[in-house]
């Protein structure tokens, strides 16, 4: 064998292990979900100028064994000042808590247990650390931590598995959106995937970006509502659980439906005994109330009740002379924006996203707020009445015997 | 050419079969001073998740800027 052949194999060799061993490494460990990475303090209650600097990742893996069969764990890593702990034997839940225990050489040293609060922008996970018999609390503000082109690519594969039906998904999908993580199909599948995945920090940094420009979509409005839920179990009166829940009242006065807001009603009756409407929308069925008197009279035709006709019409041509001034109070009928904005834009002229619409349909941002059972009791068909009236019948029926109808 | 070529997959083979079998030598040694083959081996790979969670770590709180502490503070 000459020199060339001999250069050809080693060439050939050390091509195909570099390209092989990738693979199999690739194959034993895969990081799946990245459920927590930040840094912060733990202080002791007794002393809280005796504190530790903190450092924390945790993550669900994926661990193929020799025999092909692939595990999952809870696994992470805690720096306490210099010394490192590993974390084992995670424990999560759907409410935004995380809980493991602390190990160094095999022995077991400690355990943890966190639960997230939204605070503004920034998750912080707050809770409890147990390390040589001595309790600290702690408090760790999470890192940011954007989802890479190739992470994107295996979340796309994996939403588009489970939902084959999804316009969005064509063939490819993942590849594509690989090369192009900021085309808008790719960004609506990965949303749609992360609205599944919250315990995912690649997922909340998305939903963070996602929700600041689009804060009516219903699950940016309830984000900190569900990534508060233990936290908020456990300290109901911190400033930041009461705003939380103020927020969660509003959210429920306009979509008493909900099954979120069911729950809430259910909990909490006496916060739901209100609706909140838009003064347009309120006063198509009570011309007569104090509230909507003057309005009417300036505005008669947006408070006339349309027939089938002329809403079809209107919604199919709302540019029609019949619909100009129909529309102008009733946008969402006419389908000129979402009823989503249109909800959050009650009573919030000056949030930024309704600055431009509610200058357009002034008195479709104006809040009128009813008493629930005056409303129900003249309205008992009404959608946004079924759980109230279920909940108080003789409310209902009281007040509607009443009024004599 | 060919003869390089075969003598290539030769030294490849040699190089997979060499790495099987010192695995299950190591599976062997860990089996009769831990007695569970299985769990050993996992253990090592959770060894190295966990130290692949930690670069994860280290590099995305490399990112953190005091910009995400004052907007906690001022919000």
């Amino acid at each position: 064998m000459d020199k060339k052949q001999i250069v050809v194999v080693l060439m050939f060799a050390a091509i195909s292990l570099a390209i092989l061993s990738p693979v199999f490494a690739q194959q034993q460990i895969k990081l799946k979900t990245l459920m927590l990475i930040g840094k912060g303090l733990a202080t002791l209650p007794e002393d809280p100028m005796d504190f530790m600097l903190v450092k924390a990742g945790v993550a669900v893996v994926n661990i193929t064994t020799p025999s092909g069969k692939v595990v999952e764990r809870g696994l992470g890593i805690m720096v306490l000042d210099d010394e490192k702990y590993s974390i084992r034997n995670v424990t999560k839940d759907e409410e935004g808590s995380i809980s493991g225990n602390l190990y160094r050489n095999q022995t077991k040293k400690g355990s943890f247990s966190v639960s997230s609060v939204i605070k503004g922008k920034t998750e912080v996970w707050v809770g409890t650390l147990t390390i040589d018999d001595k309790s600290y609390h702690l408090y760790i503000l999470e890192a940011p931590r954007k989802i890479k082109p190739v992470e994107l690519k295996e979340k796309i594969s994996e939403y588009c598995r489970a939902n084959r039906n999804d316009p969005n998904c064509r063939e490819r999908m993942a590849e594509y959106c690989r090369n192009n993580p900021d085309e808008q199909r790719c960004k609506e599948i990965f949303r749609k995937y992360c609205e599944k995945n919250l315990n995912d920090i690649r997922c909340r940094e998305y939903m963070k970006n996602y929700c600041e420009n689009h804060p009516e979509i219903k699950n940016c409005r309830l984000y900190a509502v569900r990534r508060s839920v233990k936290y908020c179990k456990e300290h109901p009166n911190t400033k930041i659980c009461l705003k939380i829940e103020k927020d969660m009242t509003e959210y429920c006065l306009k979509n008493p439906n909900t099954e979120r807001c069911k729950i809430f009603c259910a909990k909490h009756p006496n916060k739901c005994v209100k609706v909140i409407k838009s003064l347009a929308d309120f006063c198509i069925n009570n011309t007569d109330s104090a509230t909507c008197v003057e309005y009417c009279k300036k505005h008669p035709e947006v408070c006339k009740k349309l027939t089938k006709n002329i809403v079809d019409l209107c919604t199919r041509e709302p540019n029609n002379e019949k619909c100009i001034n129909y529309c102008k109070a009733h946008p969402v009928a006419c389908k000129k924006v979402t009823a989503e904005l249109a909800s959050f834009c009650i009573g919030r002229e000056d949030n930024p996203r309704c600055v431009n619409y509610c200058k357009k349909y002034p008195e479709a941002c104006k809040k009128v707020v009813i008493a629930m059972d005056k409303y129900c009791s003249r309205y008992p068909d009404r959608r946004e009445c079924a759980n109230f009236c279920k909940r108080f019948p003789d409310k209902c029926k009281l007040i509607s015997n009443k009024s004599g109808e | 050419m060919l003869k390089a070529l075969f003598l290539g997959f030769l030294l490849l083979s040699l190089i997979f079969f060499s790495g099987c079998v010192n695995n299950q030598t190591i599976s062997k040694e860990n089996t009769t001073t831990r007695g569970n083959t299985t769990n050993l081996t996992t253990e090592e790979l959770e060894n190295q998740a966990i130290a692949e969670i930690e670069k994860e770590m280290n590099h995305a709180i490399e990112n953190m800027s005091t910009e995400d502490i004052e907007n906690l503070i001022t919000e």
